[in-house]
């Protein structure tokens, strides 16, 4: 069984996919700490999809179980970011679909983002620019948010969501061009 | 450098340019876009919340990875030869015994190389997060193309009689063949887990038609291009419209 150090490690890209690695091997504490470590970004990946932040946890917590059942499918070696987020947009897509089933609406650009749960130092900031991606469209926000927020370079946003390079920045590019739009700025 | 720029240099995705940091101190619409998007440390997650999350899930068996690309793309290989081969050797090799060496080159080495490409886009449907292949759309496309300009050139257009009575056994025979092919590939992408259910149902549909039609390809006596390209390569359209539809169903929107 793969050792794991007990003290709190970098969240470096080889230190996660180290984790993952073990995780497979049946590692219940690098389970633990692979959860530990990307639930925050995960969260804030549901949190700019879906209405409040319950709804997010939800998500995030139906993704972690998802994760859990499609780990033999993590190549050791390859990133783990793409490969987490590629089942994370999956998780997104069923919840909206089975929601839509059972509702009739959606509401488009929904900023009735809760901030109540969130620390006060962050809220406002988190607020702006949450509400900013809501108001674009569907994979112009996802582009943004994984590129922006999540921090993934152009080839792993591709990967997770199965698209091009190419199309990815195309949607970037629009993306920016919305919310200029929405700043009211003239290019 | 002008706004426009600026929001190509952003999708771009690099460190910023001399020209784009030029741009951002004279520009206060740029400026204000920028510091919104400026990223923020991950708002904390609830101790409980975490927990939750951590109690949740199953015990952490031991689990084999997935095999190499190599390895998948040799199964579903695999797969579609012993498939082929072992219907047409129910239904007999009437197609392959009379063409000649040449005719068979021409005609199987297509066959055999999309049978290939499309077992090659296997890995990127099963695993999560893979790098995109080409879509089983246009291998659809070009597989049809292609052995359509092969067999133009090798047969003659047209001459048999009852074009539509000989054509309807084939076309019902091929999708036959897609439909017990599609069971056994709905089986391996079971054993990964799909995150594109669209491109996997149009993957799923091409390929097995693909079957069909190398089947047919293997059986089937009949030499002229008009009835391979309406009767044969018309599986495609069939098993593709129908992966379209079944796609749809299993993920109506992205």
């Amino acid at each position: 069984m793969t050792e794991i150090d007990g003290r709190p490690e970098p969240d470096s890209e080889s230190n996660l996919a180290h984790l993952m690695a073990s995780y497979q091997a049946g590692n219940a504490t690098a389970a633990a700490r692979l959860a530990e470590q990307l639930s925050p970004r995960l969260l804030r990946y549901f949190t700019a999809q879906v209405r409040n932040v319950q709804e997010a946890e939800d998500l995030l917590q139906d993704c972690w179980l998802r994760v859990h059942k499609a780990r033999h499918t993590y190549r050791p070696g390859e990133p783990l970011l793409p490969w987490i987020y590629a089942i994370a947009r999956r998780t997104r897509i069923d919840r909206y679909r089975k929601v839509k089933r059972i509702s009739n609406h959606e509401v488009a650009g929904d900023n009735t983002y809760d901030t109540t749960a969130d620390p006060a130092s962050i809220a406002g900031r988190e607020t702006g620019i949450l509400e900013l991606l809501k108001t674009l469209p569907a994979q112009q926000r996802e582009a943004l948010m994984l590129l922006k927020v999540v921090g993934l370079s152009l080839e792993e946003v591709a990967r997770a969501t199965g698209t091009s390079v190419g199309a990815v920045k195309q949607r970037a590019h629009r993306a920016y061009a919305t919310l200029r739009r929405l700043f009211g700025v003239e290019q | 450098m002008n706004c426009s720029d600026f929001n190509r240099h952003l999708a771009e995705n690099q460190p910023p340019s001399p020209e784009a940091t030029k741009h951002v101190e004279t520009c206060a619409g740029c400026r204000a876009m920028l510091n919104v998007l400026q990223i923020q440390p991950d708002p904390p997650l609830s101790p409980e919340a975490l927990r939750r999350i951590v109690d949740s899930l199953p015990p952490a068996r031991p689990v084999n990875p997935l095999p190499s690309d190599r390895v998948l793309v040799a199964i579903a290989l695999v797969l579609f030869a012993v498939f082929c081969l072992g219907v047409t050797a129910l239904v007999r090799f009437s197609g392959f015994q009379i063409l000649d060496a040449a005719q068979r080159l021409l005609y199987y080495v297509p066959v055999l190389a999309f049978s290939l490409l499309f077992a090659n886009a296997l890995p990127g449907l099963i695993i999560p997060g893979a790098k995109v292949r080409p879509s089983p759309g246009i291998l659809a496309v070009a597989s049809v193309f292609v052995i359509g300009a092969a067999v133009s050139a090798l047969f003659p257009f047209a001459g048999q009689d009852q074009f539509v009575a000989q054509g309807i056994p084939c076309l019902r025979f091929g999708c036959l063949c897609a439909i017990a092919f599609s069971v056994i590939m709905a089986f391996l992408l079971r054993r990964g887990y799909v995150t594109n259910r669209r491109s996997a149902s149009l993957w799923t549909a091409c390929f097995a038609a693909f079957s069909g039609i190398a089947i047919l390809s293997l059986h089937c006596p009949i030499e002229y291009s008009a009835h391979i390209i309406v009767w044969h390569l018309g599986v495609m359209a069939v098993c593709a419209f129908a992966g379209l539809v079944i796609g749809r169903v299993l993920e109506p929107q992205r």
